[in-house]
């Protein structure tokens, strides 16, 4: 077969999100409405780093991804890996991404809870996401979330990890939805202690995660 | 109307007063320079700034051809920094204000950097880039505050820079000499890359540029620690401009002058078309004008002002802690 290379591919696919990491298009793969992420190259940083990085980030996505598909959480299926250019191409989900569900307003509770499920069961397979923010989940229309975005990811079963997942996840609620952030944060931590593993202690070591930031009060640091 | 803002964190005491317009008539830098010490000796540097403090007051006045009479408020920087020189320019402002009974403003020092960069450059709503010796923060404004995005877990760049010069045997700063070396090295070492969400990490990072000191040369350790440290923060700032969708970048505190981090911020933010922007290098670096101008603003919003009594220092102070009432 011949190889697909990237220049190939989008010049007829459809460009739909530069991200920070990665360009998305939308394209066709064996008839099927699919997704096509490249990590392109950065220009501001030595091209060897780069290239590292890019491919080390890649390689961990897909095999977080197939983790995560294994033990049933929802993710995209993957149907093809380039790893000389660093793209894969995926199954398209339908829907729109929390932070957007979350801005215009949509029935956040059931939502909270599920998602606290969710990461409960994501960390039970030792899956840590890396970039937990609302962007990278997305609420389809009959309400379902399935979590994209696995490149800054990890496996491990070290409470330390799971707990910046969830110091992520609150901080970007803080600094982004604010008005609900609070109430979000509530249900979607306790139905998370529920199902996680030592789900208790990662709690315990995300509150202790969110006073080791520069300039907090000496009482209420980690460090003394 | 005429404001005098007092500087006094770290190694440089500082006397400004601007006017209304922004217009700066005066501003006075005394900088410590350690004597015995590599870094700054916090008690050493407060013994300086009151030694020439009552000076620079007098010479901003005289250069700026006022007297105490003439000012509207007096503001000083509340923290975050070193204890014994924080006092020094309260206990100056405090002074101030009681026996001329001028209004006293108590002002973050970081977010005196933040509102220089913002209102001289004419930034309306950008991404901050905060990065010196006492932050490394992405910040953006939203809901009544300056909200960090994205900062360091452990040291700052600017730490990492100086930490990492001193044990290289490179003066204080270290940060120049270190971009001049780098610009000269061309080998790629593998170093420590770690990124936590938003979040660096860099103890990790100088304690392995120390480790290989002797093991190649100085100008490849110092391109190969550069590259990484300002990689690490250029991902997080990139990650951070899209999720808050920020049209224009600026870029302040005394990192903000290496010119080489500048250009990866522009060309990340180019494939964005993203403006980004810094101040001449003396406005980056800790001043006094910075001070006075988040003083003016408190001034010009009619935020009440402080009591002497009120007008404390905090060495630890998160700009997170600060309502803005002049931003909507």
């Amino acid at each position: 077969m011949e190889a697909i290379t990237i220049e190939k591919l989008i010049r007829k696919a459809e460009f739909i999100h530069r991200g920070a990491e990665s360009d998305l298009y939308r394209v066709k793969y064996l008839g099927l409405n699919a997704i096509l992420k490249w990590r392109r190259p950065k220009p501001y940083r030595d091209s060897r780093l780069d290239e590292a990085i890019r491919h080390r980030r890649m390689s961990r996505e897909i095999q977080l991804m197939h983790r995560a598909k294994k033990a049933e959480i929802n993710v995209p299926y993957i149907y093809y890996v380039s790893r000389k250019d660093a793209f894969f191409i995926m199954e398209e989900i339908q829907g729109i991404l929390l932070r957007k569900y979350l801005n215009d307003n949509g029935d956040w509770k059931p939502i909270a809870i599920a998602l606290g499920d969710m990461i409960g069961k994501m960390h039970n397979i030792s899956v840590i996401h890396g970039d937990l923010t609302t962007s990278n989940i997305i609420v389809t229309p009959n309400s379902n979330l399935y979590i994209i975005d696995f490149g800054l990811g990890s496996v491990s079963d070290d409470i330390e990890e799971r707990a910046v997942d969830i110091e992520l996840f609150h901080r970007v609620l803080t600094s982004s939805h604010t008005r609900i952030a609070k109430s979000f944060f509530k249900l979607f931590i306790n139905k998370y202690i529920d199902t996680a593993v030592n789900g208790e202690n990662v709690y315990k070591r995300y509150k202790a995660i969110r006073r080791m930031g520069r300039y907090i009060e000496r009482e209420k640091r980690i460090w003394k | 109307m005429l404001v005098l803002g007092i500087e006094s964190t770290a190694h440089t005491f500082g006397v400004a007063i601007i006017d209304d317009n922004l217009n700066i008539l005066s501003d006075i830098r005394r900088v410590y320079s350690p004597k015995r010490t590599l870094g700054i000796d916090p008690k050493e540097a407060a013994e300086h700034h009151s030694q020439i403090a009552a000076y620079a007051v007098k010479e901003a006045l005289e250069k700026a051809n006022i007297t105490y009479r003439d000012l509207s408020a007096v503001a000083y920087a509340m923290g975050p920094g070193m204890g014994p020189c924080l006092r020094i320019g309260a206990t100056i402002a405090r002074f101030i204000s009681e026996y001329f009974r001028v209004p006293l403003y108590p002002v973050h020092h970081g977010l005196g950097h933040v509102e220089l960069t913002s209102q001289m450059l004419g930034l309306e709503d950008p991404l901050i880039l905060l990065i010196s010796g006492g932050h490394t923060s992405i910040l953006g404004f939203s809901e009544g505050r300056w909200r960090v995005y994205g900062e360091t877990l452990d040291i700052t760049l600017g730490n990492l820079l100086d930490m990492f010069a001193r044990e290289a045997g490179i003066p204080f700063p270290g940060g120049p000499k270190i971009e001049e070396l780098a610009s000269k090295g061309s080998r790629l070492i593998e170093m420590p890359y770690t990124i936590k969400g938003n979040n660096m990490v860099y103890s990790g990072l100088l304690t392995y540029a120390i480790s290989i000191l002797n093991k190649y040369p100085l100008e490849d350790i110092c391109y190969s620690l550069q590259e990484t440290a300002f990689s690490i923060l250029v991902e997080a700032t990139e990650r951070a401009l899209v999720q808050l969708n920020k049209r224009e970048i600026g870029i302040t505190g005394g990192v903000a002058s290496n010119t080489y981090l500048f250009n990866m911020v522009r060309k990340m933010a180019d494939e964005h078309n993203v403006h980004v922007a810094r101040l001449e290098s003396k406005y980056n670096a800790d001043n006094a004008v910075q001070i006075a101008i988040v003083g003016l603003l408190y001034k010009k919003t009619g935020h009440p002002p402080v009591g002497a009594e009120k007008a404390i220092v905090k060495q630890r102070y998160r700009i997170e802690e600060v309502e803005i009432p002049w931003r909507q």
